[in-house]
Order: structure tokens, then sequence, then C-alpha cells
């Protein structure tokens, strides 16, 4: 590098800095502060100047710990299964509703309700949906004439609840990121795929959605990063029962600091809980990165 | 001659809104057609319902004498190139350029082989496994003809193609456009709104305003013929001189506010009332000190352009706009008054009502 673009380099920096302190004390800190509590001892309530170095203690303890593990592939299943739930769905409704349907508008706006309610009403909602005995869910299977069901007091069909409701709140969102991303699709490129013949179908595979992979990839590490961070739904709709059977690890630290009060170990699993994040976006990125250089792919 | 492409009553409505009104065109098969006007005069609309890209409301479209109205795009044997290229942003060159020939289940190595021959016709060999947003404008625009060449299609269509280039660029494709033409035979619709590129490349211009074909003829005829007002206004670079003047006789135009009496090279045969509007090239207006100098024009600006000089002025007793050609450097003129002689030969004589023009 010769000394002038040394020099740029360096004043590019320059511009930069206020950004990226402002990005470490909004984003770092909290993640610093999280790890460190988790190498001391400490109630809550009472002055940090009481708190007791414990070295790896807690680490050591919460990862030994059958539950920790429990609820993380808890995690995993309920992640994977509401997320690929929420991405075909998604998908397949923006597509279906991207022609010029009559209502199209009314349609959409409807149909993002969903997202704009707040998760603890979200949880009371479907609590209320699926209650065994006055559920709408029930009455209605009833019609059909299927017995009435325990939802949220068995241990899989509460499972299939916390996904459901999941969904439902969800599937929105990638609704809503896809047809935007579609609607950036250049229309002449798909009158060039017309003229080539592409049918719906190679339209769709071949052309459409490769053409908005980057939203897609982006789409799919917000929701696996939600999803992995799901807490109040679950919360108020099961509070992680029957038994542990929808305990998903963030439920499971919330438990663990503040009905344990053991916050050391509540830190340690929530590094735990971090670190599989990050790993997931780091692969779901390498997949189809929308933050890479426009050359990278050549 | 078997007819390339055909347009019977070619109608096309938005709601209450005529686009194109009952075009009838033939282009002979092989043929160069360019259809050019200003915006919004129907010309690409043309092209997309030809495509296929735009249902017809009424009429006909024949491609080889096969009746393709209702067909999908795939089905016309047409190929079509889009002024922004329309690359598949995903795919690489290669992949671009057979994407259809995949979609026919083509045999691998008869794609491969094509792909190969287009790319050595348009020089884009080095270029198949780069992606579009690696490729100039220019090698874009080349992919894109590429892409329509692999079909072996019976027709092209060109939607504006070269608008995306740069001046020099466009100079130099417009070139190769004519002789992969040359090369191909294949019947060309090109729609355009730059008249150099019509000029140019057409065996036959088609000149259209509000959806209705005004003039279609070789270059030279619209140019030295113009059927009516809007064709001699349209097609010309500088724009045609348009006096208004009123016929005293036979062969006499009287120009309106000059007192200037022109003398027409026949007389008028078909019937006019006096109200004429008089057309003159820039061209026929030349530069004049002699008795023979019948307008005078006051120059405003002179824009010398190497082997010419364009001059733009009003004419003198009637502040009409009036353009002028005179080869040489001629920039000292600006601000200048100077006598312009009308040479009759480039004369257009036009009715002030029905705007056609009355000499040819």
């Amino acid at each position: 590098m010769s000394a002038v673009a040394n020099k740029n380099a360096r004043v590019a920096w320059l511009f930069v800095l206020p950004a990226i302190v402002i990005m470490a004390a909004a984003c770092l800190y909290p993640v610093i502060s999280a790890v460190r509590l988790g190498f001391y001892e400490w109630s809550m309530g009472t002055p940090w100047s009481q708190a007791r170095w414990a070295g790896l203690t807690s680490f050591q303890i919460a990862y030994t710990e059958p539950a920790v593990w429990s609820s993380l592939w808890t995690t995993l299943k309920f992640a994977s299964v509401s997320v690929t739930a929420e991405m075909a769905l998604g998908i397949g409704l923006a597509l279906a509703l991207e022609g010029n349907i009559r209502g199209q508008a009314a349609f959409r706006t409807l149909f993002i309700l969903p997202m704009m309610v707040a998760p603890i009403a979200v949880g009371l909602t479907w609590r209320y949906l699926f209650d065994a005995q006055f559920g709408l869910i029930n009455a209605v299977l009833g019609v059909f004439g299927v017995a009435a069901k325990g939802w949220l007091a068995d241990e899989s069909l509460a499972f299939a609840a916390i996904i459901i409701a999941d969904i439902w709140q969800w599937t929105p969102f990638v609704f809503i990121m896809v047809v935007a991303g579609l609607a950036n699709v250049d229309g002449s490129i798909l009158e060039a795929a017309r003229i080539d013949g592409a049918r719906w179908w190679t339209m769709t595979m071949r052309v459409k959605l490769p053409m908005i992979a980057h939203v897609l990839a982006i789409t799919l590490v917000m929701r696996l990063i939600d999803a992995f961070r799901v807490l109040e739904v679950i919360y108020v709709l099961t509070f992680g029962g029957p038994g542990a059977s929808t305990e998903v690890l963030s439920l499971h630290i919330y438990k663990t600091a503040f009905i344990g009060q053991k916050l050391g170990a509540a830190s340690a699993i929530s590094v735990l809980l971090l670190a599989v994040v990050m790993v997931l976006t780091w692969l779901a990125l390498r997949m189809s990165n929308p933050l890479a250089d426009s050359e990278g792919d050549r | 001659m078997t007819a390339g492409l055909e347009l019977i009553g070619v109608t096309k409505r938005f709601g209450a809104n005529t686009i194109v009104d009952g075009v009838d065109l033939a282009a002979v098969a092989g043929e160069f057609l360019v259809l050019v006007g200003a915006s919004g005069c129907g010309k690409s609309t043309i092209l997309r319902m030809i495509a296929g890209l735009e249902t017809v409301t009424a009429g006909r479209i024949l491609i080889k004498g096969r009746d393709v109205t209702g067909a999908r795009p795939d089905e016309r044997d047409i190929a079509m190139v889009f002024q922004n290229y329309a690359l598949y942003p995903h795919m690489s060159v290669a992949e671009n350029m057979s994407f259809a020939l995949s979609l026919t289940r083509t045999p691998k190595d008869e794609i491969t082989r094509r792909v190969a021959a287009a790319a050595r016709i348009l020089g884009i060999e080095a270029l198949l496994s780069r992606k579009p947003k690696a490729l100039s404008g220019g090698q874009r625009q080349r992919v894109a003809m590429g892409r329509a060449i692999v079909r072996e299609p019976s027709v092209f269509l060109f939607d504006e193609p070269l608008s995306n280039l740069d001046a020099k660029l466009r100079a130099q494709m417009r070139v190769e456009l004519a002789l992969l033409h040359k090369r191909l035979g294949k019947t060309t619709v090109y729609v355009t709104h730059d008249q150099v590129e019509a000029m140019t490349l057409a065996d036959r211009i088609v000149i259209l305003e509000r959806g209705v074909i005004q003039q279609i003829g070789t270059p030279g005829e619209v140019f030295n013929r113009p059927r009516n007002l809007f064709v001699a206004g349209f097609i010309g670079s500088p724009v045609m001189n348009m006096f208004k003047g009123t016929l005293t006789g036979a062969d006499c135009v009287e120009l309106a506010g000059t007192r200037a009496v022109v003398r027409l090279p026949h007389p008028v045969t078909k019937r006019s009332a006096p109200a004429v509007v008089v057309g003159v090239r820039p061209q026929g207006l030349a530069l004049s000190d002699t008795a023979d100098a019948i307008l005078r024009m006051h120059v405003k600006v002179a824009e010398y352009l190497g082997t010419e000089t364009v001059l733009n002025g009003t004419l003198s007793g009637s502040d009409e706009p009036v353009t002028s050609v005179a080869v040489g450097d001629h920039g000292d003129l600006a601000g200048r008054e100077v006598g312009l002689s009308i040479d009759p030969h480039h004369l257009h004589l036009f009715d002030a009502e029905s705007q056609l023009n009355l000499i040819h």
C-alpha cells in the first residue's frame, strides 16, 4: 500500500471511529458484562462489591447439568421446526399473493397484524385458544367430531402448541421480507425468463428465489436468532411444562437466574446460547452473505 | 416473398386509453424494421405484443405465416433483447445464454456448441464463466444478444438495446448490430427513439405517433418524402424548419411575415387550401449574400461541429425560429444577420390543415 493510500485508510478509520465506539458501547458492553457475571457469585439486590470471584465454577456446574443440555435440545427442535415452517409458509404465501389479486393490499395488511402484537399478549391469546375446556380450538375440533384434547397438558401437544403460536406470529415477518424482496426483482428479468420458456415452477425455483437469496438468508438469520431467544410466549403459554417438555434455553436461563437465584450459572448458560446463535448465524451467512462485496462471487 | 412477421389490425387498449390503434405491418423474412416515435407512441407496446408479453386487444399477429396471437412468449419462435439487458444476475454468462435451451431439454453437447458459436460471433468467449455484475455495459449487451442468438429464433426483437450505453460504445455497437443482422439474416424488429439508429440500421422505418403508423418507408423515403408534418419534423437532425405560408399560385408560396416568395420546383397538383406550411431542412438553407438570398436570419447561436456549423436564430422580420447548416467553420456569425437561399429541391410543402405533404 502506498503512503497516500495508507493515509487515506487512516482518515477513513477516523471517520468511522464514532460509529465503532457507539456500536461497541451498545453491543459489546452488555455481552462482556454478562460473560463477566459468569465468573462471579453474586446475589441480586446486594451491592456488586459483595460479589465473590468464582472462576470457572459456574461454567462447570452449568455445562454438566443435564437440564441445560435438554433445554438446548428443546430449543434446537423448536427453532428448526418453527423456522422451517415459517420460511416455507412465508415464501409460499408471498408467491401466492404476488400477482394482481383483488383485495391484495387489504389481505397483506391483515396478514402482518400478528407481528405487531406483544409476545405476552400472543401467549395469553393462545393460552385461551388452547384451553382444554373453553378453548376455541377444541370447540372447532368438536364440530368435526374430534374429542377435546389437553393441549397444554400433554408433552408433545404442548410442544406443538408453542410451535403453532410462533408460526402464527412470525410467518408474517418472512412474508413481508419475501414480498419486499420480490418487489425489488427487475420485471424485465422475469419477462426474459418467460420468453426463455420458464413456467411457474422454473420461474420460482430457478429465477425468483435465487434472485432474492440474500433476502432469504438475512430473514433466516433473523428468525433463527429470534427463535433461539424465544421466551415470553412460552413463559405465558406453558412456562416450560408439562415437565420440561417446552423448556427452551432462555426460559431455563430465566428460571436459573430469577427462581434459582443463581446469576453466575445463568450467565454461564447465556454464553452457551450466545455461542450457538453465533455459530448458526455464521453458517447461514456463509451460505449467502447479503453483506458480501458484490464482486465476491465472481 | 414470405412474410417473416405480420401484424393485422393490431390494437391495444388499457381501459379507455387506446395505446396502439389498428396497426397493419408486414416484414419480409430477413428484413430489419425499426419502430420509432416519441415516448408513449406505442412502439414498445407493439414490440411487447409481438413478444407475447402483452395481450392483444384486437387484431392478429403472424410469425412466418403462423398465427401466434394467443401463444405463450416461448412458443412464438422469437427472442428479445431488453433495454437494461435483463440478464439473470445469479447465473454465469454461459448459464444465461443456455437457460432457454436447458428448459427445452436440448442435448448438452448441442447447448455447448451453440453457446460457443454465439460467444465466438460476439467475442465474449473469455467471459463465459463470469457473472453479469463482473461485466461492463457493453459486455452485458453482448451477452444479452448472445442469449437471443443461441435460441436461433425466426424473429429478433430489440427494445432500445443501446440506450444505456455511452455515445462512443453506442456507435460501435450499432455497427456490430448491422453486421450481426447481415450475418444472421433474421427478421428483426427494433424499437428506438434514436433516429440515427433508425436511419443507419433499418431496411424500413416505421414512424408512430399516438399508436398510429404515420409512415412506413426506407430511410431515404422517410427523409426525402415525409408523408406528413409529423414525419417531417421527427426525422432529420437538426429538425426541419417549418414556415407558415400562403399558396399564391400553382408553384408560388409567400412566406408569412417576410414577403419572401419561394418558387416550387413543380406546380402543386394536390388540392389544397391556400394556407400551407413550408418545410426546409437546415441543410437546404445555404448562406448567401447574392440576390438569391430570399431570407434573412439573425444568428443567435453558432455551433461549430468540426465539418459544419449549425446556425440557430430567427427570421428577420417575423421572429420565427430558423436553423441552417453551413459547411465549414462559421462560429464567428453569432450575433450577425446573414442572407439565406433556399434550395427548391430540399423544399417540402404541407397542407396547413390536413398536414399532408403536397409535393411528394
